[in-house]
């Protein structure tokens, strides 16, 4: 590790959060935490390359008896050699054992983060702690955290604004990838020489962010190839009640299979984002009460008619064109455009019609018995259910997925409840800030609506995936912008 | 300057089998083995991977794992396969190309044989089945039609037939992770391109080149080892003007070279008609046409499929080297072996809370004193009578205390000290919520000792309200207790509970 490495003490009182605010930054749900005061025993080491390393410290548990030993540090020409001394001095000694630990990386020169929980009063042992560091002369920044309604932010900003060279609120809680960033640059401003060496570490937080929603991207649109072109296929029995039999079981295959499908890109995308403690809403719901499948996610997710119309009626309209122009072609332009203009008429009659029947309500999984021309087929015939040709179902899946991502993106890692996201809640809160499906542009709406259907015909190759991922990527990245509550 | 990566399409098929087996694997086991492989075999030499280079980060780790999983890997199963199929096809070219010729050149010195059948059989089936190829991928680029015919993707299930031979011997987990990652590459166009159609191309290819050699072959020994005559033949009025300019036409691309085609007077001499007989025709000129014959079969023929083999091989070639390795499964490895952006040490202990010891000898009634922490209000009447009714023991006194600065109490534990002997018990009110640190512990103690026989109770109390205290949480409760425990202290801990 270089010597210019910036290195950060958190330290401050028991259980006033500094392993939340570690685990923050550390993007870290992992790091042991817990409301049982003094959990952190020992100081752990966290670091970046060689662009910054903190280290998680036990709290002060004997500061006042601490502070008259280290009050000569105010004279000191070098303070730290007091501290220095402290720790040999009362080396093994339990008393001040949390004391030496903590002051041991701020003797090597790490700077100071101390963090404080403004629903927590200012007591007399808060001031001993304040003016201890303050002895250390090392560049301090406090953070105030807040674990409870109860608010003393005034009276503390007062009290730490007299030892420390800055001050900033920040809710371990419930803070944001934003949030993490301008708490490493305001790092980055109380001691000049640190810098550059933050600010690329800032640069690969950014790069890093970038990638992961990339990424996140791939995860949807690997979802959504596997889904729209999902089937199940089984041999067809001799006999209509043991075909329609096996028809039945298929459509519960199908579902159920799509559902994992959807269950396994959820816990990705949760994980992507090192959560451990979130389930996605879609491992725990039954499939017909809310799961994927169910009448209520048919209702709440996904386009309206109206917006299924104008995409349906689009692609349809391309479609219906294509067929047109081919004709055309075929007839060597003969018929002055006329089949090009008939084809985008009917294409567009159909696709509108299909979006008006099917729109909100989901539409039956057909099952497919084998006809006359598969009757005569080398090697048997088949009953088949899927791909599932209901328009608004990828809607849906995106729906739900970036309902997955939202809740990713706006929970602190420094939360230690198990959660499961609830999606409706989720789409809710999509729509109150307009970055649901029904919010895109009519234009991104059409151009999904039409790379889905080429991937329902299986023609799609690595330039739809590339236009869709990047589609995606791009109601990402604003979504990842906004501040969505989660809870 | 680093090596470029080459993949095949084996490291591919094993790639995804071993990816496809660490999706099904425990996260925490996988990801400290691929941290493991990255630091100690892909790191010392690439530093920290990023985008730029997977091929190389993948295929350090492919080998690694490789390594380790030993040699029954789908790779494997697939070239043996691939190698079969091509074996199969290189057969069957040669056999069909030998049969084919040696049928085509009975010749028994009664009728010559057939130029024109010769070339249409040999040359003119090829370029229909060529043609007929390209008209169909045409078809299916641009429209609907012909979208549930898929030739090739019966010889792709004839290639999986091969090496599926090779896995029925497998376990079925196994053997479905392997079909697994066969299907990754064939059905994800959208992540392979056409990668798993260079295969099935090339055996076909090379069934073309071994058959045009078979015939090229054939031809030339016959010629060299047998008498055989070529002629040419038609119900149509066809001039031998006519058919001269056709072989003429027909010659073009090998005209440079030695004998290219039969002369004017060869052509004029060599056509043949069943009612005249062969007699008439000229021995020299029905054997010049066997190089014109074996032109047309080298160039046509050999010469086509040879750079059809050459394209279907660099389109592979392509495709490999096109393979982006951006897909999600990709991306999890990345994550995996180069770690989290942020590191964290690891192994620190934990907090270690001894078995909760029983509090102090059974109470009675009397004297106590009070000491309140000094964040409490002083004058405290519930707390008093709290004592009185709960407990039986009336409060003597009250002192404000310094709780949490264990020397900063001297004139308090003297008069604790003092009273002691005439106390039933000393109450330290503290709020609960109020973290249990080291010098509350070192300020019980102090207490504790001062008191002598009394006993010493710690009373958590809730957020103040008004005349009185919040209920105390059962957290709060279960922290003090731990905090007793982790510090032997033995005292009695009571949580104030609202009237």
């Amino acid at each position: 590790m270089s010597e210019l490495t910036p290195t950060f003490a958190i330290v401050g009182a028991v259980n006033h959060g500094k392993s939340s605010v570690v685990s923050t930054l550390a993007e870290n749900d992992q790091i042991r935490i817990s409301s049982t005061p003094g959990e952190t025993v020992e100081c752990q080491r966290f670091w970046l390359h060689d662009l910054f390393v903190f280290y998680d410290t036990p709290g002060f548990q004997n500061a006042r008896e601490a502070l008259p030993e280290l009050a000569s540090a105010a004279q000191a020409s070098e303070p730290l050699a007091v501290f220095r001394q402290f720790i040999e001095r009362h080396r093994g000694e339990p008393d001040f054992e949390s004391e030496c630990l903590l002051f041991r990386p701020i003797v090597e020169g790490a700077g100071v983060l101390y963090v404080v929980d403004g629903s927590e009063p200012v007591l007399e042992i808060h001031a001993a702690e304040m003016e201890i560091l303050r002895l250390t002369g090392q560049p301090r920044l406090a953070i105030i955290n807040r674990t409870s309604a109860d608010d003393h932010i005034g009276d503390w900003k007062r009290r730490l604004g007299q030892h420390f060279n800055a001050v900033r609120e920040f809710n371990a809680h419930h803070a944001t990838f934003a949030d993490r960033l301008e708490l490493l640059e305001t790092l980055a401003g109380i001691e000049q020489s640190w810098k550059p060496k933050l600010a690329r570490a800032v640069a690969i937080f950014r790069e890093e962010w970038e990638k992961r929603i990339r990424e996140c991207a791939e995860i949807i649109v690997e979802l959504l190839f596997d889904a729209l072109r999902h089937e199940e296929v089984a041999a067809s029995p001799e006999g209509r009640t043991r075909r329609e039999a096996l028809g039945e079981e298929l459509q519960k295959r199908f579902m159920a299979s799509v559902s994992a499908r959807e269950t396994r890109a959820h816990r990705e995308i949760i994980r992507l984002f090192g959560h451990n403690r979130v389930t996605a809403d879609a491992t725990s719901g039954p499939l017909f009460d809310s799961g994927l499948f169910s009448d209520e996610t048919w209702r709440a997710f996904g386009l309206d008619e109206k917006q299924l119309l104008a995409a349906g009626a689009f692609t349809g309209a391309a479609a219906g064109a294509a067929v047109g122009a081919k004709v055309e072609i075929g007839t060597g332009g003969g018929f002055l455009g006329a089949p090009t203009a008939i084809g985008t008429g009917v294409g567009a009659g159909i696709g509108a019609a299909a979006a008006f029947l099917f729109g909100k309500q989901r539409p039956e999984l057909k099952v497919r018995v084998p006809g006359l021309a598969q009757k005569f087929k080398i090697g048997g015939s088949a009953v088949r259910v899927g791909p599932y040709a209901a328009v608004n179902f990828p809607w849906i899946l995106i729906d739900r997925a970036l309902g997955t991502f939202a809740y990713v993106v706006n929970r602190a890692h420094a939360r230690r409840d198990d959660s499961v996201i609830d999606s409706a809640r989720m789409k809710t809160a999509l729509d109150a800030s307009s970055l649901s499906t029904a919010h895109w542009t009519d234009t991104q709406r059409r151009d999904g609506a039409r790379l889905f259907g080429i991937i329902r015909k299986g023609k799609a190759g690595r330039e739809q995936r590339e236009a869709l991922r990047s589609l995606i990527a791009e109601r990402l990245q604003a979504l990842s912008l906004a501040r969505i509550a989660v809870d | 300057m680093r090596r470029a990566e080459s993949w095949t399409i084996a490291d591919i098929l094993d790639f995804e089998y071993l990816l496809t087996a660490d999706s099904a694997g425990d996260d925490d086991a996988t990801r400290t083995r691929d941290r493991a492989i990255f630091e100690q075999k892909i790191a010392p030499e690439f530093g920290v991977a990023d985008g730029g280079e997977r091929r190389q980060v993948f295929r350090r780790w492919l080998e690694a794992r490789r390594e380790a999983s030993g040699s029954d890997l789908p790779g494997a199963h697939f070239v043996a396969g691939w190698q079969t199929l091509l074996t199969f096809a290189t057969l069957t070219g040669l056999v069909l190309g030998i049969s084919v010729t040696a049928g085509l050149l009975h010749y028994r010195g009664k009728e010559p044989v057939n130029v024109a059948w010769f070339f249409a059989a040999t040359v003119g089936v090829q370029w229909v089945i060529l043609i007929a190829a390209f008209a169909w991928w045409l078809l299916r680029r641009t429209t609907g039609l012909l979208d549930g015919f898929r030739p090739l993707r019966a010889l792709m299930s004839a290639l999986t037939w091969a090496f599926s031979a090779g896995l029925r011997r497998l376990p079925g987990e196994r053997r479905d992770r392997f079909r697994a990652s066969l299907a990754t590459i064939s059905r994800h166009r959208e992540i392979y391109g056409s990668l798993a159609t260079w295969p099935v191309l090339v055996v076909t290819q090379v069934f073309g080149v071994c058959f045009n050699l078979g015939v090229l072959g054939t031809l030339l020994l016959q010629v060299a080892l047998s008498d055989v005559a070529f002629g040419w033949q038609s119900t149509l009025r066809t001039s031998p003007e006519e058919a001269f300019h056709i072989v003429a036409t027909v010659s073009v691309p090998w005209s440079r070279l030695p004998n290219p085609h039969p002369t004017f007077d060869q052509v004029v001499a060599s056509r043949f008609a069943y009612s005249a007989g062969i007699a008439p025709l000229s021995q020299t000129a029905m054997t010049s046409w066997w190089p014109f014959l074996c032109y047309a079969v080298a160039i046509y023929g050999l010469l086509v499929r040879l750079f059809l083999l050459a394209w279907c091989l660099g389109g592979l070639r392509r495709s490999l080297r096109g393979v982006t390795f951006d897909h999600h499964g990709c991306n999890a490895l990345l994550r995996r072996l180069t770690g989290p952006v942020i590191q964290a040490q690891t192994g620190t202990p934990a907090l270690t809370i001894p078995e909760s010891v029983p509090g102090a000898a059974p109470r009675r009634a009397g004297e106590s004193l009070l000491l309140l922490a000094e964040d409490l209000a002083a004058e405290n009447d519930a707390l008093t009578t709290y004592l009185s009714t709960n407990l039986g023991w009336k409060v003597s006194k009250i002192l404000t205390v310094q709780i949490d600065h264990p020397s900063g109490n001297a004139s308090a534990l003297q008069e604790i000290a003092a009273s002691a002997p005439q106390l039933a018990g000393i109450v330290i009110g503290i709020p609960a919520r109020r973290a249990p640190i080291k010098a509350i512990a070192l300020f019980l103690q102090k207490v504790s000792a001062a008191g002598g026989g009394a006993e010493t109770l710690i009373m958590l109390l809730g957020r103040h309200t008004g005349e009185t205290y919040d209920p105390v949480s059962d957290e709060d409760y279960g922290h003090w207790k731990n905090f007793n425990a982790i510090h032997g202290l033995h005292l009695g801990i009571e949580k104030w509970r609202p009237a």
